[in-house]
């Protein structure tokens, strides 16, 4: 699945071109500045998701009756909103359970991709044609769909968001991880293996779950930024931790009511989600393209 | 499929939305001029009817539409006396029992029926009729209404069981608005989409979360006796349009898309007022304020201290005024100041006093901590579940602000107060059942101070509808209500609702906010006289008119 | 090694934006079950044949969302009668409830309300909402034009930004193909619920170019700029990835030793080639348009099924967030048939590999 060899410009040697190799250089350059930059943000947002304090010592709950919707100022970099709450405490403290929603849908999108990309991947035809029809079916439902369709059943909660998340994900993983295992099977280090007289069980978890699994590493990467930015989108749509709990995505629904008098509301918490999935997106990348290297050599 | 068309057909498309986003039409542009006639206009609005009939149900927003198509018998004015509408004019009995409505005579409905005694009695009965789902209509008529009969052709009587001085009032309301007894006899459904009364707009189309279609009735001759005028209305159509958004819908009065807005976001009125094309009407509703209803039949709300230690340590007016931007004015009196017999002296019975909250809960036993800091008793932590429509339609972002900055408020006194959004569903079984909430957050406009009778009576507790929320009732209350709601003697009326705010601020069942608001925002420079009825703050579009060149 | 991949299945090693989990892994969509008999290959060696094939498993994956929505409708906690009654005053007495019960059919066994609803999927019906009390294909009706106009408008952008992007960077010498491929990761990368707010502000509010609300083609820019800018980034990082990958290819040079114009090879050979794989996400697009129409829809308060379905959710008006969702997945179904169909009508050489399993 993964097209390596077809990229010319590697095969073709630039051979004497100064010019190219200054250009390389450069562009490598910028790759490891995006990469240091994208590696601080996610430093800095785990940190606030483990020790808010550190980052923000006021209160994200405290409210301050008098002092509503002030404009980001020296004493709240982020300006204040309704209540008078300081948005820039309320960010700092929302990082925890935005990310732990994100990284739980991930993990629920996960498992259960792994439960079925294994069924099909590793089962008999029947197993295999039926779990296609199964991701074909949850793939009918684009996007955020699927997880409006659990939010009407269960209710708005933290939970019933986080889940509804990862079930939306895990089409996505499923197809990856069944396409992933189907590769692997049918490659010649598994056919050596097999030749070399090594059970099924053993072929299975050294050789096929480790190689199978590999890229998925890179998605969830990918994965955890596209999961909290769904999460955020039905939290905007106040479909995900309700009020007051600081929570990006709440804190986003929240600011959209006054989002004429009192931009930096939605603005702040809404360029937190940003700036750290695009940090996540340029951290998988730099790694994925160290597995490609990797495996190219 | 080729990547040629694709890009021109883009570029042609954004050409095409620049060009067409140029121009905004000016709704008097094709207007005759010299006089008042004709025009449509775009009233924009934030909760959608759930029905258009009124009786069904009987929430704010069916009242608000159905006062443009339909007439009641009678129109309440701003002082609080009745004029006669559809009943020219009526008797009540010396007991007070037996009301005789003498209705207008050569009234049509749009459908061609007429206006006649059948069809009032029609209305109750379809009213009282369990398949109607009457709720705001039943609470006011079931515990007094016995029949209606029609006594000649244009003569209706009203019989009661026991005398109720507020009737008149109470039937000046939208919500009693007289429907043609063909398109009741349609069922439900079909009512609920188009009802047909006699008022000066009749319904064209309801396009479901978008719009309703109101179109002229040109035969309109039964206007209410405090109408600007008589006769048929001056504009041509209205479109009734849903914009739930608070944003949107400010957006849409400030860009001229609509002439009138119902609810002027509370956050957007600094905006509005410095805007000298937008006028605001803001109406007071009588009744009872937009409160938090503590529930009795919970433990730790039974003791009266932990009541009023709650009133006390909710700083309510800062929470109002940091919720509605100073836009809302506080009330904390069980009745709000519109409202006939309204004493002022409740106005502010239980300042914000932390101290004296404090002391109280430590007379009621809460003295012990966890480790959150909140207060226990027996171990027991001192939490109030308050349940809300996490539908912000339902509760619009400021509740929701008052209910977060009354959570902040308690927590300094040590109260845990969970707040649990719920949907529509759940809130409707929550209403009936009292193991299900501490707290609610609930309004009750009426036009009669009657209403207290309605929230807080043994008679609607028995009824288990879930309109007395505290769940409690003083047989003195009831008495004083009963009394009142026999007597017509305006002194002894005063008196009476006096004593019965007293006991109610007394009891302190519930926390009184702020008096629920019509505000309405109109472009001044495209209509003119749109006005606000006093009974339930139903706007009012049958005499107003668009702006011209030479009007 | 510094090219990305020329694969042609983005969703492995693609360029890929945070949209990534989603995308299907071979553009072709759903393809027909395995195969069990001869039957099947001779149908599928017939193009009339395999549209066949193809529509016929569109049918059985919709019957499937059907029951899975059914099933899932009867798992919501609490009285449905009481989500019809609804409404911040109802008290609805035990006898109207049951009346309600009657009427919808609740008090049928769960199997007999399964076959009414199949059919009436059959017949177009699709139930009746509990809160707007009226049929719900005929708010759909109403309400999916303007979300059709919006998802279109959008789609146009997007491919707008993509070919433009691609045209003006791609297979550039220097910094303009880096910068090219870092904006187009970035607005990839803006969600919409961000977006929109940022150009409500901007554009409607501070500046007021634009209306804030507006039911004419002046309210429709805001909106599908917010919906198309993410999915021109992300159409855009796919057709780059071609570009890059095409303009190497011998075609190229041939028709440059011939005395082309480099634009012209740029605008007529490279780029038709490196659009295939986009015009195959374009099914997959709508799809996350639609999806992303939601959001839009609601910052925007413009009218559509988005809007409609978050009212229903929100209102748990489980019928109409059915009906919805159903209709959704009927047109993301037909977009994925007709991409597949365009794809192979551009490109003969699918035709063998259509249908084929990986």
């Amino acid at each position: 699945m993964t097209a390596l060899a077809t990229a010319p410009e590697t095969a073709a040697p630039a051979a004497g071109s100064r010019s190219r190799a200054r250009r390389a250089r450069r562009a490598t350059a910028l790759r490891s500045a995006s990469f240091w930059l994208a590696a601080v943000v996610v430093v800095l947002v785990l940190l606030a998701a483990v020790a808010p304090g550190l980052l923000a010592p006021q209160d994200p709950l405290e409210i301050s009756l008098g002092e509503s919707f002030d404009a980001p100022s020296a004493a709240h970099v982020f300006g204040t909103d309704q209540s008078g709450r300081d948005v820039f405490s309320r960010v700092v403290h929302g990082a925890g359970q935005s990310l732990a929603i994100g990284l739980g849908a991930t993990a629920i999108g996960l498992v259960g991709a792994i439960v079925l990309g294994l069924l099909g991947g590793l089962g008999g035809r029947l197993a295999d044609a039926s779990v296609t029809r199964v991701i074909e079916v949850l793939y009918a439902f684009p996007g955020i769909l699927l997880a409006l369709i659990l939010i009407a059943v269960y209710g708005s909660s933290a939970l019933t968001q986080m889940v509804a998340v990862g079930v939306a994900t895990m089409p996505g993983y499923a197809r990856m991880v069944r396409g992933q295992v189907l590769a692997v099977k049918g490659s010649l280090y598994v056919e050596s293996a097999r030749a070399l007289g090594h059970s099924p069980a053993r072929i299975l978890t050294r050789t096929i779950l480790p190689n199978a699994f590999r890229p998925l590493t890179v998605l969830v990467t990918l994965g955890v930024g596209q999961a909290i930015v769904w999460a955020a989108a039905l939290g905007f749509l106040g479909m995900g931790v309700q009020p007051p709990t600081a929570e990006w995505g709440a804190m986003l629904n929240a600011g959209r009511t006054y989002i004429q008098q009192a931009w930096w509301m939605d603005f702040f918490p809404g360029i937190t989600i940003v700036v750290f999935t695009l940090s996540l997106t340029v951290l998988g990348r730099h790694l994925q393209r160290a597995a490609d290297s990797g495996a190219s050599r | 499929m080729r990547p040629r068309p694709a890009l021109s057909a883009a570029a042609a498309l954004l050409a095409l939305t620049v060009l067409a986003g140029c121009g905004t039409a000016d709704p008097s542009a094709s207007l005759p001029t010299g006089t008042k006639e004709g025009g449509d206009l775009v009233y924009a609005t934030d909760r959608e009817p759930t029905c258009l009939d009124p009786h069904n149900s009987g929430d704010m927003p069916q009242t608000y539409i159905a006062r443009q198509y339909l007439d009641s018998l009678v129109s309440m004015k701003a002082d609080g006396t009745v004029v006669p509408w559809l009943a020219q004019s009526w008797d009540v009995s010396k007991d007070g029992k037996t009301y005789d409505f003498h209705l207008k005579k050569g009234v049509e409905f749009t459908d061609g029926e007429p206006l006649d005694a059948d069809a009032v009695v029609a209305n109750f009965e379809q009213i009282m009729d369990p398949d109607t789902q009457s709720s705001t209509d039943l609470l006011y008529l079931s515990p007094y209404f016995e029949k209606a009969t029609a006594v000649s052709e244009h003569t209706v009587r009203v019989t009661l069981k026991r005398p109720y001085s507020p009737l008149l009032t109470v039937l000046s309301q939208a919500f009693f608005g007289i429907e043609s007894p063909r398109a009741m006899a349609r069922g439900l459904e079909a009512n609920c989409a188009a009802p047909v009364g006699t008022g000066p707009f009749k319904v064209a189309e309801w396009k479901r979360n978008q719009e309703v279609v109101l179109e002229r009735n040109d035969d309109y001759d039964s206007a209410p006796a405090d109408a600007k005028h008589q006769g048929p209305a001056y504009l041509e159509k209205v479109t009734w349009r849903f914009l739930k958004d608070n944003t949107a819908r400010f957006g849409a009065l400030q860009s001229g898309k609509a002439q009138a807005i119902f609810n002027l976001p509370p956050e957007s009125v600094p905006a509005a007022t410095a805007d000298s094309r937008i006028d605001t009407d803001d109406f007071v509703h009588s009744g009872v304020p937009f409160a938090l209803d503590f529930n009795t039949d919970s433990p730790q709300l039974s003791d009266v201290r932990v009541r009023r230690a709650i009133v006390h340590a909710a700083d309510a007016p800062g929470i109002v005024e940091s919720a509605y931007a100073g836009v809302f004015p506080y009330e904390g009196n069980a009745l709000s100041s519109g409202t006939p017999d309204y004493d002022e002296s409740y106005h502010e019975p239980f300042p914000y006093d932390p101290d004296k909250a404090a002391k109280l809960l430590d007379e009621a036993g809460w003295t012990g901590r966890d480790e959150d800091g909140y207060r226990t008793k027996d171990g027991k932590t001192l939490t109030l579940r308050l349940p809300y429509n996490s539908d912000p339609g339902e509760t619009p972002p400021a509740d929701l602000t008052i209910f977060q900055n009354f959570q902040a408020m308690e927590k300094r006194v040590g109260i845990k107060v969970e707040l649990q959004p719920k949907d529509a569903a759940s809130m409707t079984a929550i209403k009936t059942d009292p193991t299900a909430y501490d707290l609610q957050g609930r309004y009750w406009n009426s036009p009669t101070p009657g209403v207290m009778y309605i929230k807080f009576s043994k008679e609607t507790l028995d009824i288990d509808n879930g309109q007395n929320v505290a769940r409690d009732y003083d047989d003195e209350l009831d008495k004083t209500l009963v009394e009142a709601a026999g007597t017509t003697d305006p002194e002894k009326q005063q008196q009476l609702y006096s004593t019965a705010q007293g006991i109610l601020t007394s009891q302190a069942w519930h926390l009184p906010l702020y008096p629920v608001q019509t505000r309405l925002a109109t472009r001044s420079d495209q209509v003119k006289d749109i006005w606000i009825e006093p009974s339930e703050g139903e706007p009012v579009l049958h005499d107003a008119y668009l702006i011209r060149d030479g009007a | 090694m510094t090219a990305e991949t020329t694969s042609s299945a983005p969703a492995t090693v693609g360029p890929v934006g945070p949209v990534s989990p989603e995308e299907p892994a071979q553009p072709a969509g759903p393809g027909p079950a395995a195969p069990p008999a001869a039957l099947l290959a001779r149908l599928r060696a017939s193009l009339p044949g395999r549209i066949a094939l193809r529509v016929l498993s569109a049918l059985v994956l919709l019957w499937a969302v059907a029951t899975i929505v059914f099933f899932l409708q009867h798992l919501v906690p609490g009285d449905p009668a009481l989500a019809i009654l609804g409404g911040a005053s109802a008290n609805p007495p035990p006898e109207t409830v049951a009346a309600v019960r009657a009427q919808y059919g609740f008090d049928q066994p769960l199997l007999v309300q399964y076959a009414d609803f199949l059919g009436g999927l059959v017949r177009g019906d699709l139930g009746s909402s509990y809160t707007m009390k009226e049929p719900v294909a005929r708010i759909i009706a109403e309400q999916i034009v303007p979300t059709l106009q919006l998802t279109g408008a959008s789609l146009a952008i997007a491919w707008a930004i993509a070919i433009g992007s691609t045209l003006l960077t791609a297979a550039r010498p220097g910094l303009a193909a880096r910068i090219g491929s870092g904006l187009e990761v970035v607005l990839a990368a803006l969600p919409h619920f961000w977006l929109g707010v940022v150009l409500l502000v901007v554009f409607a509010v501070t500046l007021q170019w634009l209306p804030v609300v507006d039911d004419g083609p002046a309210g429709l820019v805001l909106p599908a700029l917010t919906l198309g800018v993410p999915l021109g980034g992300f159409l855009a990082q796919v057709t780059r990835d071609e570009f890059d990958a095409a303009s190497r290819q011998p075609f190229v040079l041939s028709a440059l030793s011939r005395g082309t114009r480099p634009g012209d090879v740029r605008w007529r050979h490279v780029l038709r080639h490196a659009a295939l794989p986009g015009i195959a996400l374009s099914g997959w697009g709508l799809g996350s348009l639609i999806s992303g129409a939601v959001v839009v829809e609601v910052i925007f308060s413009r009218q559509g099924i988005g809007q409609v379905l978050v009212t229903a959710v929100t209102s748990q008006d489980l019928p109409l967030v059915i009906g919805v969702t159903f209709v959704v997945a009927l047109v993301y179904v037909i977009a994925n048939i007709l991409t597949d169909l365009a794809a192979v009508a551009v490109d003969p050489r699918l035709r063998t590999s259509i249908g084929g399993a990986s």
